[in-house]
């Protein structure tokens, strides 16, 4: 019996004009977004690859070891293989790096599957949903539904599986789509981590569909015409996608108030410079009056003034490390003051599982430190002892051929640290559609049909 | 006539369960902007007042603006400092750009700009995308036209009406967020500030008419007000996120753009790592290097600056585009904006690499855009503004002209 009902939700979504639209219109925007973003891809491929090996011909030709700091020998970061579907947050640690800084990201965020499905699958599971109690109450038919013998929550199952398959065709088809749209014109191979990786973007996306979907049938639950439930419906989602996901940073600020990074190095600057040297003025001042000179002072108090300076820089330390533990702290507060929103939840989500997150954006540069380490702990320290064997006069300025240094090939991170790092975000999405279920379930069977 | 009928208009809405949602999100939402970019400003006022170049350093820092509650803009670009090396042309972001954490980058900032452009449009559609399928459905539509009204001036009444019911709210909490400001902000608003703000809720509204234009446009063109809402949401997705989102990815696959960071490090590389060994070798000096940079540099400009301009022709598609480059203009944070600020960078940056001796003597300057070049700025997206206002007008019109009542 319940397959009944399904399959009546199922094809009575599929015959409305508003499952049409949206599908027409996911599709497109999702298609258009991949299409662009696999060629922005390609050049930022290519892109990469400029930067590598004009990298290495500077090394190659130039290297010696006064002048040349971990930094220069830091690899670049290649793009993500997935960012011609995903943006993700990449670009945020980078982008203010240079004063030749691109200004349209500044205006306009990144449009990528994650935001179309992010905003237009919320609208389109809330716009099939709202009305299937509340319309079907005013059409009449609910009453005729509830004489037979199926009991309500069986009938609210029915409605929820039935209409979520049908937002699903949508979301399958923008998807797969995309997916085969960048597949096919990817300069890059894809392995099974991406197929995987793709699947489980799948999942969440249904996942996040059906939050909405359960949203929309609260809603209708809890309202007796549909024009009532279109507008409250339309409300969660301006909450949900729109204001929500814009306010956690600032709330973190206030309810974790963190001293600016401005701060820090003024107070910084005020031990170092100011407090530290007119510590040590006060113990050399005695001897300055008794007339003794510089050199003599200097030597005499020097115990002193090296504790005194030990002291302030400890203070200084310690003064960037709260600041730095602060800031970390507020940068948690803000995750999970994302949670609040499916929207941010969803949006997090997808961009650390599809390696464009914060997480992924940490891993490559802890194997980018890890191997400039590499090299200059264990390689370039053995290739100075052979150049000094080789050549008594060599110095740090002189020209050190280390074309046999090990190279750096970057892995992006496995898939299950990647589903890892989704994990929360993921659960809260679970929680919402749970909680949303249940609600409706609630409101339902307290529901007046008449 | 036409003012009983927006009359009605206001009234019927008024008593709605869709008017007082409207109104509570829309004052809800502006207030909480107001409040919560007001603090955003203060602090970075006070990290501006840490900043401030100490003697003999060679610093660039902005004076953030209180017209950046109203519209952020290009502010996260502007807002940077830079040290400087004086001798050199190397220069380095200083610490107090990094405000908000980056998993927040992906999101946008809640600004006033932000809030007209998503959420008053969107409440602007709320309200009107039933203004004559509705009627309709109800049947209250022939009895309307069966009275001797001519048919434009029921299409300017509604509109009107539609017009006032949104723009009640709205102005009642711009009015408020402004007392706000200046009451708590710490801090006084110049005429000039005054005439600027003044200009932004002109085109706030300018904008706002634009959807209850849309949304009339396609009530008639639309039987049943279930189809006027579908069809009106996804017009708005389209123009508000579709179109200038998409624009930078597509204008980048017409005027490429290498990324910054490969610019920076061909800088350092070549320049610096290259220059400098080849210099201690005698082939090359300082001036060829460094020309050599500024070529490099010239030449990315005229890349980005072209890829900037197409961005800016295919986005101007959407008002919601013409809306943003409007309100960062007036803001005094638009691309024009970053642009003069850029260059005065530059220009101080050549100097002091000219004669680096003379930190205490050389100063930055930078001298915003006047107001009358701001206005002149924001004229196209006016323009731009007032076209999509009138060819959805028109839409409205004619199709409301021969539209069947029953």
């Amino acid at each position: 019996m319940l397959a009944n009902i399904i399959k009546k939700e199922f094809l009575e979504n599929l015959l409305n004009q508003r499952f049409a639209i949206s599908l027409v219109l996911a599709a497109l925007i999702s298609w258009t977004s991949a299409f662009i973003l696999t060629k922005n891809y390609n050049d930022e491929v290519k892109d990469y690859y400029r930067r590598v090996n004009l990298q290495n011909r500077m090394i190659d030709d130039y290297f010696h070891l006064r002048g040349w700091d971990g930094g220069l020998m830091m690899p670049p970061k290649p793009a993500p293989k997935l960012s011609c579907l995903v943006q993700g947050i990449q670009r945020g640690l980078t982008i203010l790096g240079s004063i030749d800084e691109n200004p349209v990201i500044v205006l306009f965020p990144f449009m990528d599957i994650l935001f179309v499905i992010g905003m237009i699958m919320s609208i389109a599971a809330l716009i099939l949903s709202y009305d299937r109690l509340s319309g079907e109450k005013e059409a009449g038919t609910l009453r005729l539904l509830l004489v037979s013998s199926h009991g309500r929550a069986k009938l609210l199952l029915g409605k929820w599986v039935g209409g979520l398959l049908s937002v699903v065709i949508i979301l399958v088809i923008s998807l797969l789509g995309s997916v085969l749209i960048a597949y096919t014109l990817s300069e890059s191979s894809w392995t099974s981590t991406e197929w995987v990786t793709l699947l489980a973007l799948f999942v969440l996306s249904m996942l996040y569909c059906a939050v909405f979907y359960s949203l929309g049938l609260v809603i209708s639950a809890k309202t007796h015409t549909p024009s009532d439930s279109i507008i409250l419906a339309l409300v969660f989602w301006v909450l949900f996608t729109i204001i929500l996901p814009t306010v956690p940073p600032y709330i973190a600020n206030v309810l974790h108030p963190v001293p600016s990074p401005a701060r820090v190095q003024y107070e910084a600057f005020v031990i170092l410079k100011q407090e530290e040297d007119a510590a040590i003025r006060k113990i050399q001042e005695p001897y300055y009056a008794k007339g003794m000179k510089d050199e003599e002072i200097r030597a005499m108090t020097k115990a002193e003034v090296d504790k005194i300076v030990a002291d302030y820089e400890d203070r200084a330390d310690k003064l960037k490390t709260s600041a730095v533990r602060g800031s970390a702290k507020r940068e948690g507060i803000t995750a999970l003051l994302h949670l609040l929103s499916p929207f941010s939840s969803y949006a997090l989500a997808g961009a650390e599982l599809t390696a464009t997150g914060a997480l992924s954006q940490f891993d490559f540069y802890d194997k980018a430190n890890r191997y400039v380490g590499i090299l200059y702990r264990g390689y370039l320290p053995k290739k100075e002892e052979e150049a000094k064997r080789a050549d008594p006069n060599f110095t740090g300025t002189t020209k050190l051929d280390i074309r046999d240094r090990p190279g750096f090939q970057y892995q992006e991170e496995s898939i299950t640290s990647r589903l890892l790092a989704s994990a929360a975000h993921t659960a809260f999405l679970l929680i919402y559609t749970v909680l949303f279920f249940v609600l409706a379930w609630k409101a339902f069977l307290r529901y007046d049909v008449r | 006539m036409i003012w009983t009928i927006a009359k009605k208009e206001l009234l019927e809405h008024f008593y709605s369960l869709k008017f007082r949602v409207v109104a509570v999100l829309c004052v809800g939402a502006i207030i909480a902007s107001n409040l919560i970019l007001l603090q955003d400003y203060q602090r970075r006022m006070e990290d501006y007042s840490l900043n401030l170049p100490k003697e003999g350093q060679a610093r660039v820092v902005m004076k953030p603006s209180v017209l950046s509650v109203y519209a952020n803009g290009l502010q996260k670009l502007m807002g940077r400092g830079y040290d400087l090396r004086p001798g050199s042309l190397l220069m380095f972001p200083s610490a107090s750009i990094l405000n908000l954490d980056f998993i927040s980058s992906r999101f946008a900032v809640p600004d006033m700009a932000y809030l007209v452009r998503v959420l008053i449009s969107f409440l602007a559609m709320l309200i009107a995308f039933d203004t004559f399928s509705g009627e309709k459905e109800q049947g209250t539509l022939r009895l309307f036209l069966s009275n001797s009204i001519p048919r434009t001036e029921v299409v300017v009444g509604k509109i009107v009406g539609n017009l006032l019911i949104i723009l009640a709210p709205f102005t009642f909490s711009f009015c408020l967020g402004l007392l706000l400001i200046l009451l708590f902000g710490g801090t006084s608003i110049s005429t000039e500030e005054f005439a600027r703000i003044a200009i932004f809720y002109i085109g706030s509204i300018l904008y706002v008419a634009i959807f209850i234009m849309l949304a009339a446009a396609v009530s008639s063109r639309t039987r049943t007000s279930n189809t006027s809402l579908v069809a009106c949401f996804f017009a708005w997705a389209i123009l508000v996120f579709g179109i200038p989102n998409l624009s930078g990815t597509i204008a980048r696959a017409i005027s490429p753009l290498p990324s910054s960071q490969s610019l920076e490090e061909e800088k350092l590389l070549t320049c610096y790592i290259e220059g400098n060994y080849r210099q201690a070798r005698g082939e090359t000096s300082w001036d060829e290097i460094y020309d050599r940079l500024r070529h490099l540099e010239h030449e990315y400009r005229n890349q980005l600056n072209s890829y900037v301009e197409t961005t800016r022709k295919v986005s101007r598609l959407s008002p919601a585009s013409s809306f943003i480059y409007f309100a960062s203009t007036i803001a005094q944070s638009g691309f024009e904006d970053e642009q003069r600020l850029k260059q005065a960078v530059l220009e101080y940056r050549d100097a002091l690499q000219r004669s680096p001796v003379k930190v205490g003597e050389i100063h930055f300057l930078y001298q915003p855009l006047a107001f009358t070049e701001s206005l002149q700025l924001i004229l196209l997206d006016l323009l731009v503004l007032f076209l999509f206002l009138a060819l959805f007008f028109a839409v409205s019109y004619t199709s409301f002209l021969r539209y069947d009542a029953r």
